[in-house]
């Protein structure tokens, strides 16, 4: 069989298996709330991100935390990879269909939600500003399913992994010294507003509030952590991990 | 699940998402204030994105004057004259930028404020939402009318 058949029969078998009722239902309700729930006073493409700046991000690391490691350890721990290896499947086009399949699920969910908000502000789908928030959006989701993706793996444990994952996420998100200045550009809350301020500023050409430093951190930090991690995770899969 | 079902189920769970997101957005009753200074004889007018909701505004000024307020289409949803103490309850229709003007014709500058509080939910969501569960209710309907005949057709074969 083909990489590319298989690649995409193994996508559908786990959009069906993990993301179908009710966790992509679970992933809407909770891209849908993340994005909309706080309006602002005013109108306007700058005000596209104020829902995931407070509590939106919040909900979204929650959800990664809790479905991600589902797919990842709980098919470890169930056995199901083990079946799914028995076949004549490649380890890393596994492991690829089972990130693509979590990253579209979140993409679509939370793109779904700066869509709805794109007219909730008054905002023209033609304008450049909804789809650099999708951007800053995916570079986040890019990191937090590559942290949670590698915990899993490590340690085969859906439960544990998630634990793990909140402790380290809420550790750096609520670290006293990360609440304001340098230290405050690693944290995701932050990060998500740093980017799209800094993008949106240079799209619009009005006057840089963010400082090009700040804005390499805010998008290094997810960006570079998270290729890495799943890269690292590939590694691990491929070569190290032993399944019985 | 059939495809169908999913669909059902997806546009029905959208749908409920909005009237939780409705409800939380518009839980607070936060009153919004705006004061402006209008010069003797001018016109000054401020522009500011609403919801379709309800609202309740309070105008106060140090004298007279008179008070438009159009809605995004330019339509004029009050216009009211001899206004120094007064309040007035909108149904605001349509979702975008109102103009709030005041004309001053006294000789004196005199400053306006104004209290708005907003109530209800936001129409629109509300419509969205009741059209989206709709939606998702009739697809689940149909798989249901549709997994009925398929295995009535089953058993008589």
């Amino acid at each position: 069989m083909k990489t590319r058949t298989m690649f995409a029969r193994l996508l559908t078998l786990e959009l069906q298996t993990y993301w179908s009722f009710p966790a992509l239902e679970l992933v809407i309700f909770t891209a849908l709330l993340s994005i909309l729930n706080n309006p602002p006073f005013f109108g306007g493409y700058q005000q596209l991100n104020s829902g995931i700046y407070g509590l939106g991000i919040l909900l979204q690391m929650l959800i990664i935390g809790v479905l991600v490691p589902r797919s990842f350890a709980g098919s470890i721990s169930r056995r199901e990879t083990n079946v799914l290896l028995s076949y004549p499947t490649k380890r890393t086009i596994l492991l690829a269909s089972k990130i693509a399949a979590s990253f579209l699920v979140f993409f679509g969910a939370l793109s779904l939600g700066v869509l709805f908000n794109v007219y909730l502000l008054g905002v023209s789908y033609f304008e450049l500003a909804p789809y650099v928030l999708i951007a800053v959006i995916s570079v986040q989701i890019l990191f937090l399913c590559g942290l949670s993706l590698f915990i899993s793996l490590l340690l085969k444990n859906e439960v544990l992994s998630i634990f793990a994952f909140l402790l380290i996420m809420f550790g750096l998100e609520f670290n006293p010294a990360a609440t304001s200045g340098f230290l405050s550009n690693f944290t995701q809350i932050r990060s998500n507003n740093v980017m799209f301020q800094y993008l949106t500023t240079i799209l619009y050409g009005s006057k840089a509030t963010v400082t090009l430093g700040d804005f390499g951190i805010a998008i290094g930090f997810p960006l570079l952590t998270g290729l890495a991690l799943i890269a690292a995770s590939f590694i691990y899969f491929r070569w190290v991990l032993q399944l019985d | 699940m059939k495809k169908l079902m999913q669909l059902g189920v997806i546009l029905f769970t959208i749908g409920l998402s909005l009237v939780v997101v409705n409800l939380i957005r518009n839980a607070s009753t936060f009153p919004m204030t705006t004061s402006t200074s209008v010069p003797s004889k001018k016109q000054g007018s401020q522009v500011f994105f609403f919801r379709p909701r309800d609202v309740d505004i309070q105008i106060s000024s140090s004298s007279a004057l008179m008070i438009l307020i159009r809605d995004p289409s330019n339509a004029t949803i009050l216009n009211a004259e001899n206004v120094t103490h007064a309040a007035y309850t909108l149904h605001l229709e349509k979702r975008g930028n109102y103009n709030i003007s005041a004309y001053n014709p006294t000789n004196s500058t005199i400053t306006v404020n104004m209290y708005l509080t907003f109530y209800n939910l936001e129409n629109d969501i509300t419509q969205a939402s009741v059209v989206l569960i709709a939606a998702g209710i009739a697809t689940i309907i149909v798989q249901k009318v549709l997994d009925t005949r398929l295995r009535r057709k089953e058993s008589s074969a």
